[in-house]
């Protein structure tokens, strides 16, 4: 049995064979065990997949998540705290103190390099990224515009809830694996 | 709903999204956030869609953004926690572990893509949905399945 075979007889077993190739490879499994063999595997391997692939829960609706999730996501980052990116090239400190379940206390400083405007959400998860890596559960920012970042945990995942300024008002979960970043603002 | 959503909406797209996702993360909750992104990064960028099938569109989109989530975490969401498996230890892999998700494991992300896109789709609605001729992807899904066969270690029974 050739590699040509193996490829007709998966064409075969998926119906995408023409005419021509199903009557080659109908005398080929039949005359040679190997082909008959390879046929048989291959349907194992399809049975396989299925099973996998049926055990897909597909009862989560996205379209009822979507409008709140993007209009929320727009909204935020049109909030005015984000407009001090038009100074590019600022620094600023993070002072830092806390006490969480798992994050350890400590004082730290950071330094970051304010971007711009476009890049607020690159910004929040730079600096969301490193207090997570620093184990740091609030940030106290010395800047105009930031004046806190308190994260909390999740043990049963790897995304964290965190708030903004000190207003409870203004929450949003990040995940640091998917990049995913939710902020609302409930007024 | 505009014609976008609508397409971007479908229940066929969903399953296919889905599926794939599930191809990458193995992992249900990772699957549906994968989803949910690359739904979001469609509406953010739907002015850029041009054409009337979204599929191959979407699926860009998805698949960059788990390399992308990938490459910031520096480690795979799926298989790190798996070695691949080489030619120096398949055999001992085989023995061990006749599992079928170390098994999808071991196949490349493309291999998987295509695993995941059959389920759902023909031979020609994969090619256009990812840009590679028929001919192209006979070879490369057979290779596929040859080499689930493999670690599965069906040859050998």
């Amino acid at each position: 049995m050739t590699e040509n075979d193996k490829i007709l007889i998966n064409a075969f077993l998926d119906n995408e064979a023409s005419s021509e190739e199903i009557k080659y490879v109908e005398d080929l499994i039949e005359k040679n065990e190997e082909a008959l063999k390879y046929l048989n595997m291959l349907k194992k391997a399809n049975i396989e997949f299925n099973k996998f692939f049926e055990d897909i829960d597909l009862t989560k609706n996205f379209i009822e998540e979507k409008s709140s999730f993007a209009e929320s996501i727009l909204n935020f980052f049109q909030k005015p705290i984000f407009a001090y990116a038009t100074t590019a090239a600022v620094f600023f400190g993070i002072g830092t103190q806390f006490i969480d379940n798992d994050f350890k206390e400590s004082n730290l400083e950071f330094k970051y390099l304010e971007l711009r405007s476009e890049n607020n959400k690159a910004q929040l998860i730079m600096i969301l990224d490193e207090m997570i890596k620093k184990e740091i559960s609030t940030a106290k920012i010395d800047s105009q515009s930031y004046s806190q970042i308190i994260i909390f945990p999740n043990d049963s995942s790897n995304c964290v809830l965190f708030e903004l300024n000190g207003n409870r008002n203004s929450i949003g979960k990040y995940c640091s694996e998917t990049d995913y970043i939710h902020v609302s603002d409930i007024d | 709903m505009s014609n976008f959503e609508s397409m971007l909406f479908s229940d066929s797209l969903k399953i296919k999204m889905m599926n794939l996702a599930m191809s990458k993360t193995f992992n249900q909750h990772d699957a549906e956030d994968l989803v949910q992104q690359t739904y979001l990064k469609a509406l953010e960028r739907q002015d850029q869609f041009k054409g009337d099938n979204i599929d191959p569109w979407v699926i860009t989109i998805l698949k960059n953004l788990f390399i992308d989530s990938k490459r910031k975490k520096r480690e795979a969401l799926l298989g790190d926690d798996t070695p691949e498996l080489t030619s120096n230890d398949e055999s001992h892999e085989i023995l061990v572990e006749r599992d079928k998700n170390k098994c999808l494991k071991s196949l490349s992300a493309n291999e998987r893509e295509l695993i995941a896109l059959k389920q759902t789709n023909n031979y020609q609605e994969i090619s256009d949905d990812l840009g590679i001729k028929t001919g192209t992807l006979r070879q490369q899904l057979a290779r596929a399945r040859e080499k689930f066969i493999k670690c599965m270690g069906w040859e050998n029974d």
